[in-house]
């Protein structure tokens, strides 16, 4: 297959600086640029000027700026959180999570998936703050049938960019033992695997997505068999990206696994508090294969 | 430098629509950096978004309610950070209970921050510190249970406990373990104090379900508040010694 010989002989994203510009020529291209988040624990100011390790990284307002930055010269750009939105500082404790989906929706956020510590106020106080949330809470392996925010998410869904159809999932972590229940009520998990493919065959056959995203809170990779982005890459089908979350881990660039045939898929994650802006551009060509054309993971601040 | 990738990123960006699609990813343009300058602009629109919110919270949260006399520091498989919560967990346990306790502990990754500063205490950091409304539970466990507690946290590299409980840590298991210097007594019930988010078998400690407890009602931040301002009332300031309660095997 010419794609994986390509990615054989050049490392996907390793090689850097090899290629002589001279020998681009002109094809039909659109260019898609994928902005994320995870885990900002509602760190809505910079980290406070205290001598901290952090001290005067991140903060809304900047990485507003920085994603305005973006758009002004990129035409489709989809902008997306893998959860733990809440949680991690007073804002939370007073207003519950009320500014924090106020502030993603004036950046333009088009989808999150939830977090273990988005369960903090209760699933009654997610379902409250929801109406400030202009961005849709994409979860394929929670079943919220009972509780209240039943018929509130979606399993999945297409997000058009131009010609470009983006299909998307969410995979949300076991709850049980890491959330009390009393917080979660009757939200059931279900096996993030197997939703995952399921629906990720869904957006790529019948919906005919271009590309299928996966916001997952599951966490980047464990010593234990515990289930992990990278583990679920290697038992997936059909899914090209993982945006990831939970374990607060800043990778430098992507880590790329091979799928059940043997297709490459991208995982990312950017640490956590908001001190870093995920940004991960695809080319597609006619034939609307992803590339990864330039993934790299941006400071905010400081 | 800057300047150079800035130029760059221009000319590559220019390029980009331009380019043989078989051949880009081995461009040479995989760690541009976006430049501080750019990163540190404000947007005007979320600031005044966030203002009132703002005004509110830092009304409260900037007041000084306490002092560090040196930089409490979060660290495995003992810290400062956490000899001083737990040992305070422990006092505002035994004052709000009104009876003596065994130990207290505070599971490692709820503890929020990874340090508090020398310094002034305000209530914010104390709000950072213990962000989740964990209320004060007091397990009353058998010497099974908290073998198997004490096993679990050994296994987690060792969570904060207060002065009473020590150990040394092998291959992930627990050794020499003591309370207040005495072996565990398998005859006996211990009363420990942790959170209500542990005794509703949080951080994998399921082992607490059918143990009977008393909750306090009080929150863990409440009172870790509470206890800096009376201290702070008294002219005693927030201080902690690192004295080998936890320690790995081949520490010396």
């Amino acid at each position: 297959m010419k794609r994986r010989a390509f990615i054989k002989k050049t490392g996907w994203l390793a090689a850097a600086g090899a290629m002589p510009l001279s020998s681009w020529t002109a094809p039909d291209t659109i260019k898609l640029t994928i902005l994320h988040t995870n885990d900002v624990h509602s760190r809505i100011e910079p980290f406070p000027m205290d001598g901290g390790r952090f001290q005067g990284l991140g903060g809304a307002s900047r990485r507003a700026a920085l994603i305005e930055t973006i758009r002004a010269t990129e035409e489709h750009v989809l902008l997306v959180d893998a959860g733990d939105i809440f949680q991690g500082t007073p804002y939370f404790n007073f207003f519950g999570g009320e500014l924090e989906f106020k502030l993603m929706s004036r950046m333009g956020y088009d989808a999150a998936t939830i977090g273990n510590h988005d369960f903090d106020a209760g699933i009654d106080g997610l379902a409250k703050q929801l109406p400030n949330a202009n961005f849709p809470f994409i979860i394929s392996n929670y079943d919220f049938k009972n509780t209240i925010l039943e018929g509130r998410t979606m399993a999945n869904k297409v997000v058009k960019k131009g010609k470009l159809r983006i299909g998307m999932i969410g995979l949300g972590i076991e709850l049980e033992g890491l959330v009390p229940k009393t917080l979660y009520k009757e939200t059931r998990y279900l096996n993030p695997v197997e939703l995952a493919n399921h629906h990720a065959a869904k957006l790529k056959q019948e919906e005919k997505c271009d590309l299928v995203i996966c916001l997952s809170h599951l966490g980047y990779k464990y010593r234990s068999d515990t289930i992990s982005d990278v583990s679920l890459a290697a038992q997936s089908r059909h899914i090209d990206l993982i945006i990831g979350g939970h374990t607060h881990t800043l990778l430098k660039q992507p880590e790329r696994v091979l799928n059940l045939d043997g297709e490459p898929v991208l995982i990312n994650q950017v640490g956590w508090g908001g001190m870093h802006l995920g940004c991960i551009e695809l080319l597609f060509e006619r034939n609307r294969r992803g590339r990864c054309v330039n993934c790299k993971n941006l400071a905010v601040g400081a | 430098m800057k300047q150079i990738w800035t130029g760059l990123i221009a000319a590559l960006l220019l390029i980009l629509p331009a380019c043989k699609v078989n051949h880009l990813a081995d461009a040479a343009f995989t760690n541009v950096a976006i430049s501080d300058e750019q990163a540190s602009k404000r947007q005007a629109s979320i600031d005044s978004l966030v203002a009132p919110y703002k005004a509110r919270l830092d009304a409260e949260m900037d007041e000084v309610i306490g002092e560090a006399v040196v930089e409490l520091r979060k660290m495995r498989p003992e810290s400062r950070l956490g000899n001083w919560f737990a040992d305070l967990l422990h006092e505002e346990t035994e004052k709000h209970l009104g009876k003596p306790i065994d130990f207290a502990i505070m599971n490692y990754g709820g503890i929020r921050i990874p340090s508090i500063p020398s310094g002034p205490i305000t209530r914010r950091i104390i709000y950072e510190l213990m962000p989740f409304d964990n209320l004060i539970t007091v397990v009353y466990l058998d010497a099974g249970t908290l073998l198997e507690f004490i096993k679990h946290m050994a296994k987690g590299g060792g969570w904060p406990a207060s002065a009473q409980l020590r150990y040394n840590i092998k291959d992930g298991e627990p050794q020499q373990i003591t309370i207040d210097g005495n072996p565990i007594d398998p005859t006996r019930t211990y009363a420990v104090s942790i959170s209500d988010y542990l005794a509703n078998g949080g951080g994998g400690c399921d082992f607490f379900a059918e143990m009977r407890r008393d909750d306090l009602g009080i929150l863990v931040r409440q009172a870790t508040i509470d206890h800096i301002i009376e201290d702070t009332r008294l002219g005693q300031k927030q201080n902690a010694e690192l004295e080998g309660r936890i320690r790995y095997h081949d520490d010396p």
